[in-house]
């Protein structure tokens, strides 16, 4: 019999300073591979193979953060993770997948070079960093859409140029971006004083670089909601994206800029609770304090703010709600954005908040809590394993026979729209907030 | 050399005068007409090992014996030279009422067995009928009890074993501990094995607590089928019964025949028994009542137990039939929804003049007892174009059908075991491996590749 | 040329390109299963799609002399599915189809790949009341196949039996690439139970590529119950009380008092503090006697010096019981770098002496233990954690593993209840079987597998030289393995 190098080596170290090696050292636990974490995952769902499941990616990981094994050699099987996080919600001993992911993505975007990195930065620093740029692009986008340009840049061969051939068919049809600041009131900003409790109740909205250009109409909405319920909601000036895509796709440094304007904007509404719409945004700045950690003058402020962060489900849930009136008569399934369920753990408070309004029939959609295959820029890195992951979701949807699916996250919003379009199914997308604002007339 | 001398030899290698060829003492070990050349009765696990070391050595075939109930069951043997009689391994070393175990000698009989186990409330429920058979004939068969839907086959309840095995060692496979995945489950092995394996000299079985209380209800209808879809009817609920088993033929004439039996109407009968809490029985017999009169039942009996003569009959047809009475068993193994088909084929296809037929089923175990007795007129070995019909019409679905007792001249022409496709290969590469020298029942189970 | 070079390129004709894997990272991950062991780098990986797939694999891979590995979920914890030298790994997720349910005969027939808890929510899909019994911990993620492999248990076991109870029949591709059936949907069949034999053989005498299994109708009335108790040893013999008493608890579930404390931090189940055992006692059947029986079963218990015995009340509080059961073992891993889960068996009335001789070991050594045992079946799973970097520490576990076992056998109880041996027990088999007994499971294996192919260097201790601990003794310290 050959001698084989087998049975664990004392756990080995991970030197070294990349974000791996670091995240490596400062976890708590390492994975027991029990492997209770290969039902939830998607892709590991859809590839049936191991260097595709969480336990697999993580197992990868390790093995890049102690050097054993390349990043390039990881980068593909890690690269087609979702980010959905229903492994951590799976996982029994508390394993922080999405801190290794992270870190990982970051030393890949250290490592991304030249024309690649350049388009990466144009993207994230140079259209979802500016409000003004990112509407307009949306804007172009529809027009592009709607007209017959799509066509006639299809044939061009001007998208390959771009890196978009073969990817800008993905893209969802785009709601109609809405002036929305122009229809919703605000109250005056609350004072320093402001408290949560006893008399009117006051917030401040946080309304993000996707949502606010595309999806105006959510804000109305949560706005309005709030407004029912009495609360005052401020709207601070010189807010900014929250930064997640930026962090996600290893441009740390932009990030960070980003969470320190945030900071500084809510700030000036002293300690009422930041209220969002988007999961994504919501996961994301709850984790500032992290994000800042190093920053000896921004850590506290970082994690004074994170800790203000509220979804506004999860807002409305510590509050009696206002019952609504106005009767909203539709089937409605709720699909979890994994940013909420799995990265915040909010999965009642929505589902509450539907069943609050009259006359609205909640239905419970098979597998809510998988991802939809959105996940950020994912579906178009990864045409193919999106398309199935979202495939499958729609074999859900379709047997659910509903009127609406409502979930609360930019991205899911676009992904299920996307998937209805290319199966026909005749079902409206809404943020759950949407559907309640209605039913307060 | 002659009897005499191979007993001589035997009791020189055991020290002690276990042997003999004295030819009346042989007699009653006959196997389809061959008779050994001595009868060896170890008393201890050590004499049976060193009487298999011995046999192997001197290229002897050794043929283990109970009461000799099962052993119809079997082709003609090639050589025959030892008849091993394990009665006097009748202990019970073990006998664990807080862990719910025995421990017993593979020649204890199972009336002896169960009622020691009754001392203690105790009851191994297996072969609930046949108090005659013994521990180690109902491995070799591995026999099911009349209520395994409620307790399980012998796979269910055994535990560990002894063994001697054809090399002279004795080893012990398994211990007294109800979940156990050390190494391969050899116990499984010398299930059904008929004694080519090794000799079991000991077992370990989980046992039960007596029921509260037991319960019978005997069924009576107009034929096998209306019988049959009752049955299913039971089986697929949660009721939970213990026993269902069909009977036609003679074998509803012999269940008239007990006395205190009142059988109704019908030429079908189902049999179904339940054990457990009073309360649970005495709703599961009236629920069940009701299951049987809706499936058009001409009539209920209701009884408080099943007699262990009944039992008897139920797991095994040919109970109470001498051996040297002519009759053949077949034993057919199908799956439950199959059963009523069966039956009615192999009542059709063995209808042969001269003979009359009983038939009793166990549904859950899909297990037919056909019994032919009687003298057919052509001749028993004229029935094996019957038999090989019988065989390809089950195996096309999926089923067996076994000659498990028949004249000889009828087994040598159509063979007892019927095709047995690859699992019987793999059985084959087994015993090769285990008992290269072909020292057990040598051509009785499965065909010997050395010598065939 | 390597072997690699030579086999893929082979495989993909086979197999299509898409299953097989080769790629470094592709194969990395399959040198581990959920044991403390990693194995060595696999020649590649295949996914078959269908039966015939899988035999002419294997017979690719007897013509080249290729060990292989059937592998199912890796949620094994004895390193079985762990490769130990050069070897194919046959992955089933493809092979994942329920080919049949047939409630009137009491079956269902499927691919090795189905997820035991997917084939749980299939059969309550369709409505007919039946379902599969075993549940292994695992059970949301291990596979039928797996659980054949090692003949997996679970909490239900007392009543009910293990899988090998379960499984009527398989169809097997032995080593040489030949299909064969054994055992069927008929109980009634001639010869050996080679149905038994095949299930727990972990995957070293053939792969498995479809199983029949038996299914059961869901039983009437389920009652679930927390007793507690102020010591183990109340506890354990409340357990053998109740099963003297002619009850048979569909489960009985034990907890120490540091499990009990581990686990109430993260489901609140409200363990009290003053209390040293739990048991969670599960009663199924008719309804009718029901109450009858859950009286004795107080009575029992309260004979037995119970401190408090409640009924859950609810299907959520039931759920909460059963969680705070499940999760333990992932509870007990989150509270150290590693958890070295134990796995074995006494008579069930010596439970309290072996879980007593248990603590005394591993306080001997400086070890932290917490017990679970599946109380009702002997089968004890104590849980030491350690940290892998403390060699000092590794090295006493390994010792007290070692410890416990023979304890155990001493008791007249095995190495493994319902884990297996895998690497992880190979020495300690020898415990349990000498050198004859030894043999005879080797002839079995000779007979199967004359060549050694399928999950070699498994099972049985390496060397031969049965009873030396010291030679080639799997271990957590990072000892290398002949
Ligand atoms: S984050 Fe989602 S896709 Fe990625 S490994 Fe975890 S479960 Fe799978
Ligand atoms: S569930 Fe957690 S510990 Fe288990 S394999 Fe997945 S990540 Fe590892």
């Amino acid at each position: 019999m050959t001698a084989i190098d087998l049975l664990l080596p004392a756990e080995p170290k991970a030197p070294g300073t990349s974000h791996l090696a670091q995240a490596w050292r400062n976890a708590t636990s390492h994975c027991i591979k029990c492997g209770f974490c290969l039902p939830v995952c998607p892709t590991y769902s859809v590839l049936g193979v191991e260097a595709a499941s969480p336990r697999g990616r993580l197992d990868l990981m390790d093995a890049v953060a102690q050097g054993r094994l390349a990043l390039g050699t990881v980068a593909g099987r890690v690269g087609q993770c979702l980010g959905c996080l229903a492994c951590e919600t799976a996982c029994p001993a508390g394993i922080r997948y999405g801190q290794m992911f992270e870190a990982l993505q970051c030393d890949m975007g250290t490592q991304r070079r030249g024309w690649r990195r350049w388009r990466a930065r144009l993207l994230l620093d140079g259209v979802l960093a500016r409000p003004r740029v990112l509407r307009a692009v949306v804007l172009a986008l529809r027009v592009y859409q709607r007209s017959g340009l799509q066509r006639l840049l299809r044939s061009s061969g001007l998208l390959r140029l771009l890196g978009l051939a073969g990817r800008e068919g993905r893209l969802p049809p785009l709601p109609r971006p809405l002036a929305w600041r122009a229809e919703v009131e605000f109250g005056a900003p609350p004072g320093t004083d402001a408290t949560t409790t006893g008399g009117a109740q006051r917030a401040a909205l946080f309304t993000g670089c996707v949502m606010d250009a595309a999806f105006g109409a959510v804000h109305a909405a949560t706005a309005h909601v709030l407004a029912a319920n009495g609360v005052q909601c401020a709207l601070p000036a010189g807010q900014r994206c929250c930064g997640a895509l930026h962090a996600h796709a290893g441009e740390t440094a932009s990030a960070r800029r980003l969470a320190r304007a945030n900071i500084a904007a809510f700030e000036t509404v002293g300690d009422a609770p930041v209220v969002l719409n988007s999961a994504g945004c919501g996961a994301f700045m709850k984790r500032y304090g992290t994000l800042l950690a190093d920053d000896p003058a921004w850590a506290p402020r970082a994690a004074a703010l994170a800790a203000r962060v509220r979804d506004v489900s999860e807002f409305l849930a510590v509050r009696t709600l206002v019952p609504p009136t106005r009767a909203v008569a539709l089937r409605v399934a709720y699909d979890d954005p994994c940013h909420l369920v799995h990265a915040q753990g909010i999965s009642r408070e929505p589902r509450d908040l539907l069943r609050a309004i009259p006359g609205l029939t909640l239905v419970e959609l098979p597998e809510s809590t998988w991802c939809c295959g959105s996940a950020g820029s994912y579906s178009l890195q990864h045409p193919e394993l999106a398309g199935d992951v979202l495939a499958r979701k729609m074999r859900h949807l379709a047997a659910a026979r509903v009127d609406v699916v409502a979930t609360g996250n930019p991205g899911c919003l676009l992904q299920l729209a996307l998937g209805i379009s290319r199966q026909g199914l005749d079902v409206d997308v809404r943020h759950p907030i949407e559907l309640l604002a209605q039913a307060y007339p | 050399m002659s009897a005499c001398e191979v007993a001589a030899v035997v009791d020189a290698a055991l020290g002690a005068s276990l042997a003999t060829g004295d030819p009346v003492a042989l007699e009653p070990y006959r196997l389809d007409g061959v008779a050994p050349r001595a009868l060896v009765r170890p008393q201890t696990p050590e004499h049976v090992a060193r009487m298999l070391a011995l046999a192997a050595e001197r290229g002897w075939a050794v043929v283990p014996w109970g009461r000799g109930h099962g052993q119809g069951c079997g082709d003609v043997p090639r050589r025959y030279d030892v008849a091993l009689s394990l009665r006097r391994l009748d202990a019970i070393p073990d006998l664990d009422a807080d862990n719910l175990t025995v421990t017993a000698e593979a020649g204890i009989s199972l009336g002896e067995l169960t009622q020691r186990l009754g001392e203690r409330h105790l009851v191994l429920p297996l072969a609930l009928g046949d108090g005659e058979r013994t521990l180690g004939g109902l491995i070799a068969a591995n026999r099911a009890g009349c209520k395994r839907l409620l307790y399980g086959d012998p796979r269910d309840l055994l535990l560990g074993l002894r063994v001697a095995l054809p090399n002279g060692a004795l080893v012990r496979y398994g211990r007294k501990v109800i979940k156990n995945v050390a190494g391969y489950d050899m116990p499984k092995l010398y299930l059904g094995s008929q004694g080519l394996l090794g000799v079991v000299v000991e077992a370990t079985f989980k046992v039960q607590p007596l029921p509260d209380r037991e319960g019978v209800l005997i069924a009576g209808f107009s034929g096998g089928p209306d019988a049959a879809r009752a049955a299913q009817a039971l089986f697929r609920s949660a009721l939970g019964p213990a026993c269902l088993m069909l009977l036609l033929g003679r074998a509803v004439q012999s269940l008239r025949r007990y006395p205190g039996l009142d059988v109704p109407e019908g030429r079908a009968v189902l049999v179904v028994a339940f054990d457990g809490r009073s309360a649970a029985v005495q709703r599961q017999m009236a629920d069940a009542g009701r299951v049987l009169l809706a499936q058009s039942a001409t009539g209920v009996a209701e009884l408080p137990a099943l007699a262990a003569e009944t039992a008897a009959m139920l797991e095994d047809a040919a109970h109470g039939l001498h051996p040297e009475q002519p009759r053949v068993v077949l034993r057919l193994g199908v799956l439950p929804t199959q059963v009523a088909d069966a039956m009615a084929q192999a009542v059709g296809t063995m209808n042969v003049p001269g003979t009359s037929f009983g038939a009793v089923g166990d549904y859950s175990a899909g297990r037919i007892d056909l019994l032919l007795t009687g003298e057919p007129h052509i001749g028993w070995e004229r029935l094996d174009g019957r038999i090989h019909e019988l065989r390809r019409a089950m195996g096309e679905r999926g089923g067996s059908v076994v000659l498990a007792a028949a004249p000889r001249s009828l087994k040598a022409k159509v063979g007892v075991w019927g095709d047995l496709q690859g699992a019987g290969r793999i059985m084959q590469r087994i015993k090769a491996q285990l008992d290269p020298r072909q020292v057990l029942s040598p051509g009785r189970f499965l065909p010997d590749p050395a010598e065939g | 040329m390597s072997k690699r070079q030579i086999l893929v390129p082979q495989l993909q004709r086979l197999l299509g390109a898409d299953a097989v894997l080769h790629a470094e990272a592709d194969r990395f991950v399959y040198a581990y299963d959920a044991s403390v062991f990693r194995g060595t780098d696999v020649l590649a990986v295949v996914l078959p799609a269908n039966t015939e797939q899988v035999a002419q694999v294997v017979r690719l891979a007897a013509r080249h002399d290729v060990p292989i590995i059937a592998r199912g979920a890796g949620t094994g914890i004895n390193g079985g599915a762990v490769p130990r030298g050069d070897a194919l790994v046959i992955e089933f997720s493809r092979m994942n189809r329920i080919l049949a349910v047939e409630p009137d005969n009491r079956l269902a027939v499927m691919e090795p790949g189905v997820v035991n808890q997917d084939l749980k929510a299939h059969l309550s899909a369709l409505g007919y009341g039946f379902t599969y019994v075993p549940d292994p911990g695992s059970q949301v993620v291990s596979t039928i196949g797996g659980n054949v492999g090692n003949n997996a248990g679970g909490m239900h076991c007392l009543k009910y039996g293990v899988t090998a109870n379960h499984i009527l029949g398989l169809q097997v591709v032995l080593a040489d690439g030949e299909v064969v059936e054994v055992g069927g949907g008929s109980a009634t069949r001639p010869g050996m139970d080679l149905t038994g034999l095949l299930v727990g053989s972990e995957g070293t005498l053939g792969v498995v590529t479809r199983i029949t299994m038996r299914i059961l109708p869901l039983p009437e009335t389920v009652v679930t119950q927390l007793a507690l108790f102020p010591d183990v040893s109340a506890a354990a013999n409340a357990v053998s009380g109740i099963m003297a008493a002619g009850i048979l608890p569909a489960a009985l579930e034990l907890l120490d008092r540091r499990m009990m404390a581990l686990v109430d931090r993260f489901v609140h189940v409200g363990y009290p503090e003053h209390a040293g055992a739990a048991l969670i006692i599960e009663l199924d059947g008719l309804a009718d006697g029901m109450d009858r029986e859950l009286r004795r079963v107080a009575e029992i218990c309260n004979a037995h010096a119970a401190l408090e015995i409640k009924t859950a009340q609810s299907a959520a509080e039931t759920e909460r019981l059963w969680l705070s059961r499940r999760a333990a073992y992932g509870v007990a891993a989150s509270f150290s770098p590693t958890v070295y889960v134990m796995d074995c068996t006494v008579p069930r009335n010596l439970l309290a002496q072996a879980i007593a001789g248990v603590i005394e070991i591993c306080d001997a050594r400086g070890l932290e233990v917490v017990n679970l045992a599946h109380a009702g079946d002997g089968n004890l799973h104590p849980l030491i954690p350690v940290d892998r970097a403390n060699a000092a520490q590794a090295a006493a576990a390994t010792e007290a593993h070692h410890e416990i076992m023979a304890m155990c056998v001493a008791m007249g109880g095995s190495i493994t209840g319902e884990h297996g041996v895998g690497v992880e027990k190979q020495q300690e088999l020898g415990l349990m079987y000498d050198a004859d007994e030894l043999a005879g499971m080797q002839a079995v294996k000779r007979a199967l597998d004359p060549d050694g192919r399928c999950n070699p260097h498994k099972i049985f201790p390496l060397r031969g030289n049965v009873g030396d601990i010291a030679v080639g003794a799997a271990s957590l310290d990072g000892g290398r393995l002949p």
